[in-house]
């Protein structure tokens, strides 16, 4: 591992820490496929590295939520029993698939969070709603729901805002601020979770970790103050456009895999 | 809503020491990398504290990693206190229930 190999690791995880803060998304969509394709890295170290910077990020912007009294602590709990189940769940999943599988689904994923960020870029928020009055409905679905979110997490590194913030703002009847302050102080613990089982397994080594996840700290930092000045529409048409690049650029990887 | 002074105070001072802390642990591993080129490793418990003391980079940047790691633990054990401390005993439960789930994933070590 060199000096030059250290900064590049760097310079990916501020990369996808300014863009994660700029749109208000985790890095995690980006890191994993960025290490794959262009460093060479075992998918299944890339995930786990990825979860690990995930928590980092969650974290630091959780921390400024919960002092806001933005992130229904209560609600975040709750959901966490469901989350953190499949986040172990999903974490022992991803050690019977192989890499292909993985790839694969990773792709899919990408695809995924990409057409909703579209939606959501199609239709105005409502600003109007008043975060301190609702009713939390259907926590029944909730808790299934974020069992499946939990375990998208613990199998592909990522922290599941594209499922969460939907889930309790559109069914659950969340407003949407405090859906995205609590999804995001869900996500620390639901990643612990599985990187637990990732470190068991010898996935989270120093290299790559430490550099990407300084890297994604400072870049998130940066991100977080100059967001107010950059033109958001235009950084989520791009950061829409690499994330189906990538997810072709996988699909291509996976199937010239082979099975493995 | 319920009062959710002492949670959230506690709470949000563990989050913020926890990824301020081992992002900078990392940093200082990486700074120490720098002046002392280091192999890729892989410590256990034992040589793990042994090397941070003797400011081995990887050692070091480990030390964060396990750090951030244990952030989210420490955060749901600060809630179960400060629920039992609100006397919200439902949702002192329910961190309980969490905690375990979180300590149970180290029960699981199927390999690849």
């Amino acid at each position: 591992m060199t000096a030059f190999h250290l900064l590049a690791l760097a310079g990916l995880g501020a990369g996808a820490g300014i863009i994660g803060a700029l749109l208000g998304l985790g890095g995690g969509l980006l890191i994993t496929p960025l290490l794959n394709l262009l460093f060479g890295i075992p998918i299944e170290v890339a995930i786990a590295t990825s979860l690990v910077a995930v928590i980092g990020t969650s974290s630091a912007t959780a921390s400024v939520y919960v002092e806001q009294k933005l992130s229904d602590i209560r609600l975040g709990m709750v959901l966490e029993l469901a989350t953190t189940m499949g986040a172990v769940s999903g974490a022992v999943v991803a050690g019977l698939l192989s890499r292909r599988m993985l790839t694969i689904l990773f792709s899919l994923f990408l695809a995924y969070a990409g057409t909703s960020m579209l939606r959501r870029a199609g239709s105005r928020e409502l600003a109007s709603e008043d975060p301190e009055e609702y009713r939390v409905k259907r926590v029944p679905l909730g808790l299934f729901l974020s069992y499946l979110a939990g375990g998208i997490s613990g199998l592909l590194g990522v922290g599941g805002g594209p499922i969460k913030v939907p889930l309790m703002y559109l069914l659950m009847g969340i407003p949407l601020k405090v859906a995205t302050a609590t999804s995001n102080f869900m996500i620390g613990v639901t990643a612990a979770a599985s990187a637990f089982v990732y470190y068991q397994r010898g996935h989270i080594l120093a290299y790559p970790t430490a550099p990407v996840v300084v890297g994604v700290f400072a870049g998130s930092l940066v991100g977080s103050h100059v967001s107010r000045r950059v033109p958001t529409r235009w950084i989520l048409w791009l950061f829409v456009s690499v994330m189906f690049y990538l997810a072709v650029t996988m699909a291509v990887k996976a199937i010239r895999m082979g099975t493995s | 809503m319920k009062d959710q002074g002492l949670a959230t105070h506690a709470i949000s001072q563990v989050l913020k020491f926890g990824s301020y802390g081992s992002t900078l642990l990392m940093l200082a591993g990486l700074l120490l990398a720098f002046v002392w080129p280091a192999q890729p490793a892989h410590y256990g418990m034992n040589e793990l504290v042994h090397r941070f003391f003797r400011l081995d980079p990887v050692a070091v940047m480990q030390a964060g990693i396990a750090l951030l790691l244990l952030t989210p633990v420490f955060r749901v054990i600060v809630a179960i206190f400060s629920f039992a401390g609100e006397r919200d005993y439902r949702y002192t439960w329910i961190s309980v229930g969490v905690l375990l789930i979180v300590l149970s994933s180290i029960l699981f070590r199927l390999a690849h």
